[in-house]
Formats: C-alpha cells, sequence, structure tokens
C-alpha cells in the first residue's frame, strides 16, 4: 500500500493547510504558521521513491474479473484508520471520515513528481464571491437561477499540466490582392493586383499548457488560461495539502497534438499580422519546424464548483491563481424573445421615421 | 398631420412620392437585424466557457523574428461594368 503523507501540526498533532492568502502552511486548530521550507524534509523521502506496486488479493469465493481493479486504490488514513478509496490518479484529497487532507506519495513520485506548481492564491470564499458576480448582470438568465441553485460541491483542486517550450522556424505563402475602383461617365471600374506574399522566420513559446487530466473539461480548462508562470515554484507536496489533486492520466506525448495545433495558429497569427496594405490574403502553404520541444509537468491551482437548478447540472471553474471565473449558464427563452421583439418593434418604428423625415428634407 | 403638412409646404415635397410599402420592408429588415444583434449578444453573455486555439498567451517575449519578407507583383485584372444610363423626364 502506498504511504500517505498527512502534514501534522508539530504544536497540536491537527492536520495543517496550505492557506492561498498567507502562502504558508497554517493550522485551522491553533492558527500556527510554518514557512514552506520548515517542511521540506518531508519531501526528501518523496524523491527517493520508486514506483508502487498494488497487489490485489481477490475475496474467498469471489474473483475480480479482468479490469474490474484497474483504476481504483484503497488506503488507511493514518489518523482515523478508515479506509479511503480512490481512483487511479488522485493525488491528494481528504479521508471521507475525519476530513483530513493527505497527499498520496506515490502518486508524486519517481518520473510523476512534478516539476512546478503555481500555488493556491485565491481562497473558497473568494471563489463563491466571483460566482455572485458571475451571476449579475445577465439579462438572459433566468430570475430563479441566483436564488435556486444550490451549490453541491466547491473543490480546490491541483490540475495535473503538460507545459510545452519550443522554437519555431516558420515558412508561409500567401496570395494577397489589392483592388483600385475609379469610374467615369460611362462606366465603374475595378482593377484587382494580384501578389505572391512570403514570410519566414522564427518564434519561440514557452509553458502552452495542455490540461493532462482526462477528468477535466479541456475546454473548460482553457477557457481558465492564461496562468501566470512566473508565479509557479518547484514543487513542494506541502502546497497540496488541504486541496484535492490528480496526478496525470494523459501523458505528453498524448497532449502534444493539441499543443501543436495552439502553436501553429499562434505562429500563423504572428506573421500574418506582418502582411498589410492588401485588400484580401489568403494563406496558400505552411510550413512550421519545431526546435527544441520540451514539455514539463506542473500542477495548476483550480476551483471547481457543481451546481443543480432545475434538474441540471452546471460546472463552474476559476483560475485559483488570477480569479478568473468561467462557466455556461442557462438561456431563458421567454426574456430572449422578450428582448427580440422590444428591439424589433423600437427599431423598425425609429427606421421607419427616419426615412419619412430623410424623404421630406431631401 | 398639421405638422406633416406644415413640413411639407416648408419643404415643398409632397408625401404621396413616399413608397410606403418600400421604406415598412427596409424598416423591418433593419428592425430584424437589429433584434437579432441584440438578442444574440445578450445570450452571449451567458456563455464563458470557449476553446482557446491560440498559444499567442505564451509567446516568448522578443523572440519573434521576420527573416524574409517578400511581396511580388504577379498581374493585374481589371473589370468594368457600364453605368446606367438615366432617361430625361418629360413634362
Amino acid at each position: 500500500m502506498a504511504d500517505l503523507q498527512e502534514y501534522k501540526c508539530p504544536c497540536c498533532g491537527g492536520a495543517i493547510e496550505f492557506n492561498s492568502t498567507l502562502q504558508k502552511l497554517k493550522c485551522p486548530f491553533c492558527d500556527t504558521e510554518f514557512e514552506m521550507d520548515a517542511l521540506k524534509s518531508f519531501d526528501e523521502d518523496i524523491k527517493d521513491e520508486g514506483s508502487d506496486d498494488y497487489t490485489w488479493q481477490s475475496q474467498a469465493g469471489e474473483e475480480w474479473q479482468e479490469g474490474e481493479t484497474n483504476g481504483i486504490n484503497s488506503y488507511s488514513c493514518k489518523s482515523c484508520g478508515g479506509e479511503i478509496i480512490t481512483d487511479a490518479t488522485t493525488a491528494a484529497t481528504s479521508c471521507p471520515y475525519c476530513g483530513n487532507p493527505v497527499v498520496l506519495k506515490g502518486q508524486l513520485s519517481g518520473v510523476l513528481k512534478p516539476d512546478f506548481v503555481i500555488p493556491f492564491k485565491l481562497d473558497k470564499e473568494a471563489a463563491m464571491e466571483k460566482m455572485k458576480n458571475h451571476l449579475k448582470g445577465k439579462k438572459l438568465l433566468p430570475k430563479s437561477f441566483s436564488s435556486e441553485q444550490h451549490i453541491e460541491e466547491i473543490k480546490g483542486i491541483y490540475v495535473p499540466y503538460w507545459l510545452f517550450d519550443t522554437d519555431v522556424d516558420a515558412k508561409l505563402r500567401y496570395k494577397a490582392t489589392k483592388v483600385t475602383r475609379w469610374d467615369d461617365s460611362k462606366f465603374n471600374y475595378k482593377r484587382t493586383d494580384y501578389f505572391s506574399v512570403s514570410r519566414a522566420g522564427k518564434i519561440a513559446f514557452e509553458k502552452v499548457p495542455v490540461d493532462g487530466s482526462s477528468k477535466m473539461d479541456d475546454t473548460l480548462m482553457e477557457s481558465l488560461e492564461p496562468f501566470k508562470f512566473k508565479e509557479a515554484t518547484s514543487f513542494n507536496a506541502a502546497y497540496l495539502a488541504g486541496y484535492m489533486a490528480d496526478k496525470y492520466d494523459v501523458t505528453d506525448v498524448q497532449s502534444q497534438e493539441r499543443a501543436n495545433e495552439r502553436v501553429k495558429v499562434a505562429t500563423i497569427n504572428a506573421f500574418t499580422r506582418t502582411v498589410e496594405g492588401y485588400d484580401s490574403v489568403d494563406i496558400e502553404g505552411t510550413s512550421l519546424r519545431l526546435k527544441n520541444a520540451t514539455a514539463k509537468y506542473a500542477l495548476y491551482p483550480v476551483w471547481i464548483l457543481n451546481t443543480n437548478w432545475n434538474g441540471q447540472k452546471f460546472v463552474f471553474a476559476m483560475n485559483g491563481q488570477t480569479g478568473k471565473f468561467v462557466g455556461n449558464l442557462p438561456c431563458d427563452k421567454g426574456l430572449f424573445w422578450k428582448y427580440f421583439f422590444r428591439t424589433f418593434a423600437i427599431t423598425s418604428v425609429i427606421a421607419l421615421v427616419a426615412q419619412f423625415v430623410l424623404n421630406l428634407v431631401m | 398631420m398639421n405638422t406633416i403638412l406644415t413640413i411639407v409646404s416648408l419643404t415643398g415635397t409632397p408625401t404621396s412620392d413616399f413608397d410606403w410599402v418600400k421604406a415598412i420592408i427596409i424598416a423591418l429588415s433593419i428592425g430584424l437585424l437589429a433584434a437579432f444583434i441584440t438578442a444574440m449578444s445578450l445570450k452571449g453573455q451567458l456563455t464563458s466557457v470557449y476553446k482557446n486555439d491560440s498559444a499567442a498567451d505564451y509567446t516568448k517575449s522578443g523572440s519573434f523574428k521576420l527573416e524574409t519578407k517578400r511581396d511580388t507583383f504577379l498581374y493585374s485584372k481589371t473589370e468594368k461594368e457600364a453605368k446606367p444610363q438615366s432617361n430625361s423626364n418629360n413634362g
């Protein structure tokens, strides 16, 4: 069985957590604060750990079917002895019996150890406040959503990301046109000049993030960007205390395709901006070569809020570093059509009156 | 009505020239377009989850170097369209 890491307060023995406001570990029981360096020794044994070996024993008279035990891990809580069942990717969680936060060292050791982590900067209260602001000013939001929606779950999760650095050598070809118009007494003229345009050069990207967890919706995670990598630090498992964390289950190789797509779009846009002075520009060919491409593994902070309204589930997310809050909201169809027909009626009347007045004065 | 007659008498423009049918069609079209844009814009406020297809936020500062910039003229094509000739008005 893999070892659990619980960060116990040296003063009172309570389970300490990472406090995003103080950027330190703090005991919620005796309010003692600890610098991150003070718990460095906890990480020393993580570095030397090898991979775990889970050998399952089937129950007497009952055999696990092939594949049934895949993806399930079992641990014993050091505080209360309760059994903690997690899926294969969980790296930090809390005991469902006593609530103590635990870090599953085996999930973050050896080749699984993250290179970087951006610690949480914003706490649960900030997430709740952002949620309230997110609902304000939305004219088509059903009136009952704000009052009736129930937050079923709010959790701070360190989401695994692959961060890609790469240099790009780019060559692009375009077809561009310039249009000139003039007229005389008898004809309207239009001359179109056609150009072949070439651009080539270099550009580099650093820490392009791609979500490494299949459990987290990729579009939701991309909506939370950008993350400021400048505030990332070397990984220290103590940052995870009090939060949930997953290890990656989408490898860097699997994530490369998405990184390539994003790098390609950014490169094309950067070079196309240098094609100026034309009325139309169409790309005819591109050649992008990546050099010095590397991938690093990091944990980025995200608050996830699961709510329920009118029998529907809604997921909201907040960037735990910058506070950017996203989440799609339902649309009240009645309000939609009300605004539609109101605008239609007012604008039509104004347009009719304007035409009449113009006809009079001209 | 009196206001309209006053405006007509000042401008000398008879209202019988005003094509009401055409004007109503144009007004309804503008109204429809404005309503569509407004309603879709309000609906757009409810959506905040989007794919981020570009890595532009992660461009390394100062790394962009344009090494080749070549614009070559290929050819021209000129089109002409005859202007509609207006008939002179008879009294």
